[in-house]
């Protein structure tokens, strides 16, 4: 992330303001281990640094680090939960956040997290994974059945709009929800869930990719036959990495293994852990899975009255 | 607008030159072959040129019979070659169309007309002739693709979808006041915010649902779409908007007719049978849940979506259709 001078401005002033340099030393230390400040500002350790200075050292030291936004939350944390017990009044907390907006971060005071807002641009790592850190992600996997079949008997043509077009549905049905799609190989991919709600928006977006398909079947599918996909849903950790093809995970091997093993055409199957994490209006609308001999799993369809 | 064009030979693409670069219409060619999966696919408005020469005799007549009983198809026949004798019996059939050996250009202007000379043949079909080419509404006046040509104080023909949300004495009992009130207009919002895509408003809204406009302008099913969209939500909504513990229902009752159109707000004084229509079918008719439409709209359905719909019975003399729902 670019952090504007302002910013930093704002938030030495914030950080000089509201605290003494010795709990300004104690926020650092829990984002940069054993923060020594004389070491860094080249004061005696025999000299009081003044407010001023430890703030300014404090809040270079954390941008040349990226911990910028990680620092801000402390901050919000401060005024909003205390710090050691204690409340701060943080000042120009409101500005600084302002600042965030500009560059197309809000903040969810519920995760406690600045998110990338939406409405501006959205990214693989909504603008704050780390790479290389573990997250726990909730992933919705999604192949087409029979592609190279249908590669085979369709006009090329037809069928890269066809599977543009799924990709749209896709697109349109996760990102309201707030998922990102990490992977996609023209005949299905993969969607990524972090933030609040991870395990519902996926089984939803799930749901509504279902009802789609099925409109879509019905007026414009200029395929042979009727598209079909599969789709599963599992979460669990993950260590998130830019490139999709470095990324190693024992998450994503049980996701794939539900989706091919036990998953029919034009089903999401979701893994027991994701099951459990639905509330009751949803869980209602999930059937335990009778494909592929596995019992933990359960699915959801779209199935008309005869 | 798109314009299909029926045909194994190449020469025929040459006959719309001139209209290649129009910003109006598109040529998209088809084999014939695949026509009738092409014109069964089709959801926006279009017209059909086929291009008879390219189908052996006995073919020539099937196909002819086939288009003629396409409910609401604008077709033209192309007959470089002149081989059909009796081209009045065409227009008799449903044609709008004919290009024959000394024909070989089509304009814009000739598609206007021909598109005008469509219109008028479907509003003016007299009774006892195919009944499913009666399924637009008389006088057809089109209220245009979206809402630009739409003037306050004139009648158009629009599509007329009713939805409220079911179980009301219920929901009074079960909910606070200000509870219902968020409820409702969560409902209003995510009516508004699906018929968008087919630029559909809301027109008229009493306590827990409301009435819905979309300008129609030709063969387009989009709105029938919607309504399916609409139901198959349900779960999503009741879910992620409402967050109420059970499923809530609402149903939708769709048809198309005539109304003079006022802005939102000054309709008290609109008296029209369409109107009036819409409202006793989805006040006193549809079960809670359901959606159900005129026959009217049903007949003009493609074979596929077709098959979604049961006969409901009849109402104030309209047959009514309703759609099956996800289990």
């Amino acid at each position: 992330m670019r952090v504007s001078g302002w910013l930093i401005h704002l938030t030495t002033r914030a950080l000089g303001e509201s605290m003494d340099v010795r709990s300004m030393i104690h926020l650092a230390r829990r984002l940069i281990r054993n923060y020594d400040i004389y070491e860094r500002s080249g004061f005696s350790p025999n000299m009081s640094i003044p407010n001023k200075d430890a703030a300014s050292q404090i809040v270079r030291d954390i941008k040349k680090d990226e911990l910028m936004l990680d620092f801000i939350i402390l901050l919000i944390q401060c005024q909003e939960a205390g710090l050691g017990g204690r409340k701060y009044r943080v000042p120009h907390l409101r500005e600084i956040i302002n600042e965030l907006n500009k560059a197309g971060l809000i903040y969810d005071g519920e995760v406690k997290m600045f998110l990338e807002n939406p409405h501006v641009r959205r990214t693989k790592n909504w603008g704050v994974l780390r790479e290389n850190d573990e997250y726990i992600f909730t992933f919705l996997s999604l192949d087409i059945v029979g592609s190279s079949a249908i590669v085979s008997q369709n006009e090329s043509e037809i069928v890269h709009s066809t599977y543009d077009d799924i990709r749209g549905i896709v697109q349109n049905a996760i990102e309201r929800r707030n998922g990102r799609i990490w992977n996609w190989a023209g005949d299905g991919g993969l969607v990524a869930f972090y933030f609040s709600n991870k395990n519902s928006n996926a089984v939803l977006s799930a749901m509504e990719i279902i009802h789609e398909l099925y409109l879509y079947n019905l007026v414009s599918c200029r395929l042979n036959k009727p598209l079909r996909i599969r789709m599963a849903i599992h979460n669990g950790p993950c260590i998130y990495m830019r490139n999709y093809g470095d990324i190693k995970s024992d998450t994503l091997k049980k996701l794939y293994e539900i989706e091919t093993k036990y998953t029919p055409p034009n089903h999401v199957t979701l893994s027991n852990s994701v099951y459990h994490m639905m509330n009751e209006t949803i869980a209602a609308q999930l059937t335990p899975s009778k494909y592929g001999a596995n019992t933990s799993c359960y699915t959801y369809h779209l199935k008309l009255e005869r | 607008m798109d314009i299909i064009v029926v045909t194994d030979t190449a020469v025929v693409k040459e006959y719309f030159k001139p209209i290649e670069k129009s910003k109006t219409y598109r040529i998209r060619i088809c084999p014939c072959a695949n026509m009738k999966e092409e014109l069964h696919r089709e959801v926006q408005k279009f017209l059909v040129y086929v291009d008879i020469n390219s189908y052996t005799t006995e073919k020539r007549d099937q196909t002819l019979k086939y288009l003629s009983k396409i409910p609401s198809l604008v077709y033209g026949i192309i007959d470089a070659r002149g081989v059909l004798k009796d081209t009045a019996s065409l227009f008799h059939s449903g044609a709008s169309d004919y290009l024959g050996k000394n024909m070989k250009r089509i304009d814009a202007r000739r598609l206007r007309r021909v598109i005008a000379f469509a219109s008028v043949k479907e509003s003016s079909a007299p009774e006892g002739t195919d009944r499913r080419r009666l399924s637009l509404p008389e006088p057809y006046i089109s209220s245009g693709k979206d809402w630009r040509g739409v003037k306050t104080g004139q009648e158009y023909t629009f599509y007329l979808m009713f939805a409220e949300l079911d179980n009301q004495t219920a929901l009074k009992n079960q909910f606070s006041d200000v509870q219902l009130n968020i409820a409702v207009n969560k409902f209003k919002s995510f009516i508004e915010r699906m018929v968008a895509s087919e630029h559909g408003r809301i027109w008229i809204w009493d306590e827990f649902g409301g009435l819905i406009l979309f300008p129609y302008s030709g063969t387009s099913f989009g709105v029938v779409i919607t309504c399916m969209r609409i139901i198959l939500s349900r779960k999503l909504f009741s879910v992620e908007e409402l967050n109420f513990k059970k499923l809530v229902s609402y149903r939708i009752t769709l048809h198309i007719g005539n109304t003079v159109y006022r802005q939102r707000g000054e309709t008290g004084t609109i008296i029209s049978s369409s109107i009036n229509t819409i409202f006793h079918l989805g006040k006193k008719y549809v079960k809670p849940g359901n959606f159900y439409m005129t026959a009217k709209l049903y007949r003009n359905l493609p074979q596929k979506v077709k098959k979604i719909f049961r006969p409901a019975g009849s109402f104030e003399g309209h047959e009514i259709m309703r759609m099956r729902l996800p289990e």
